[in-house]
């Protein structure tokens, strides 16, 4: 639970140079690096604050895209509020590929680890939904690919076909809710 | 790793339900919802009902015979209503007569119960040798202590009735009868025999009244033979009066 932080400094003063941030002896204090110090740390204190407490992430896209690749393209994603999601309790994945597409539909969930980059694979493979078919399920043990202490910055949903689809039978997939702990 | 939740969920039940097949296919229906089939009213996600029954009735009979040494099923009705011989393996019980039958494969067996009366089944076809005095034996054993078999004799002879159990077995034997004597006495006795010729007196009395008492004899002992027998002290003639004898 956020804490209610009391601190505060209404100007935000000047960062000192390197090496600047300091008094000598019989020094008189520089307003602006006072200033600067003083609102920095209040600063902290607030993303210190906001780092520690967990909030409950519970978003997702409200609707599906088609998908007329054919090689892995992103289509979908659901980011943090703030900066992180430090649990996923699950991923809800809606897929359905016309009969008539003439293609199969591939897709993959990926997360995006904290430096931005790096993506890991949710899946031991690529989930292919047939012509005809359907897909809606639930990812659930997903932290188990996440490498010990990271955070995710985001999730994300690839897909492809197989073939170019024909025209008005276009799969479609939809990255409906991720539901965890973000920060 | 991660798993998909709905599919992980449903290979699980599926592989706590034994079977494979159309069995499986059953319980697909019943729990993804039987699709109604527009063109085949007996048609369950393509499998046909029958299909499912015949399946499942070769469950049933390799269960049976695998698990329950052949026993097939049990069916429980009035005697009367006893089926047809002819799937070996089955048990019939009857709710009437409390007896119990195996049927094997042409016919039933009659394997066990009892009536309301235990022992009665050792009884009923009984008895199995009396003298010439005895008449209306079979009310012996008709469990109904209104009637009666009646021994008449003008002698000092013994006169018996004996029944064959069929095998040594624990007996608790009882006899009511109505006897009446002289002053020499009418004498009825309670015997039983593992061989027919060395005999063990459970119970006697003697009435040596010309009034007419009533007489109930009992006793417990491991036998195949039981045998009642009225002897009277002078050849006046007498009709004894013996209502039932059971175990």
């Amino acid at each position: 639970m956020p804490i209610d932080q009391s601190s505060r400094w209404d100007d935000v003063g000047v960062e000192p140079p390197a090496g600047a941030a300091k008094y000598a002896a019989g020094e008189q204090p520089i307003a602006e690096y006072d200033n600067w110090f003083n609102y920095s740390v209040s600063q902290d204190i607030a993303n210190l604050n906001k780092e520690l407490s967990g909030r409950i992430l519970n978003k997702g896209n409200a609707s599906s895209v088609t998908v007329t690749e054919t090689t892995l393209t992103q289509k979908q994603e659901v980011l943090p509020d703030n900066d992180f999601i430090g649990w996923i309790d699950a991923i809800h994945v809606v897929a359905s590929n016309p009969a008539g597409s003439g293609a199969t539909l591939y897709f993959m969930l990926r997360a995006v680890l904290s430096d931005g980059a790096t993506e890991v694979d949710l899946l031991d493979a690529e989930e292919s939904v047939a012509e005809g078919a359907s897909f809606d399920d639930w990812l659930v043990d997903v932290m188990d690919v996440i490498p010990s202490n990271e955070k995710i910055s985001a999730i994300r949903l690839y897909a492809y076909c197989s073939a170019a689809p024909a025209a008005n039978y276009e799969p479609t997939v939809q990255l409906e809710k991720v539901v965890g702990v973000q920060n | 790793m991660p798993k998909w939740r709905n599919n992980w969920l449903w290979n699980f039940i599926k592989s706590k339900l034994s079977g494979e097949g159309a069995y499986n296919k059953l319980y697909d229906s019943q729990l993804r919802g039987i699709v109604d089939n527009a063109d085949n009213a007996d048609t369950v996600d393509d499998y046909h009902l029958a299909d499912i029954q015949a399946d499942a009735q070769n469950r049933v009979d390799s269960h049976a015979s695998t698990n329950l040494n052949g026993i097939h099923g049990v069916i429980q009705d009035l005697e009367a209503n006893m089926p047809a011989a002819g799937t070996a393996g089955r048990l019939f019980i009857a709710t009437d007569t409390k007896r119990i039958y195996r049927d094997n494969g042409t016919s039933w067996d009659e394997i066990g119960g009892t009536s309301e009366f235990p022992g009665h089944r050792l009884w009923e076809k009984l008895p199995n040798d009396y003298d010439a005095a005895w008449s209306y034996v079979e009310n012996l054993t008709d469990f109904d202590e209104t009637t009666y078999a009646e021994c008449s004799h003008a002698d000092t002879n013994e006169h018996y009735v004996i029944y064959d159990l069929g095998g040594k077995r624990l007996v608790d034997c009882y006899v009511k009868a109505d006897i009446s004597g002289t002053l020499e006495g009418v004498t009825i006795k309670l015997l039983v025999s593992d061989d027919k010729v060395n005999w063990t007196e459970l119970d006697s009395y003697t009435n040596k009244s010309d009034s007419t008492v009533t007489v109930e004899l009992s006793g417990v002992n491991k036998a195949r033979y039981v045998k009642v027998a009225i002897q009277a002290g002078s050849s006046t003639s007498r009709t004894q009066y013996v209502y039932i004898i059971r175990a």
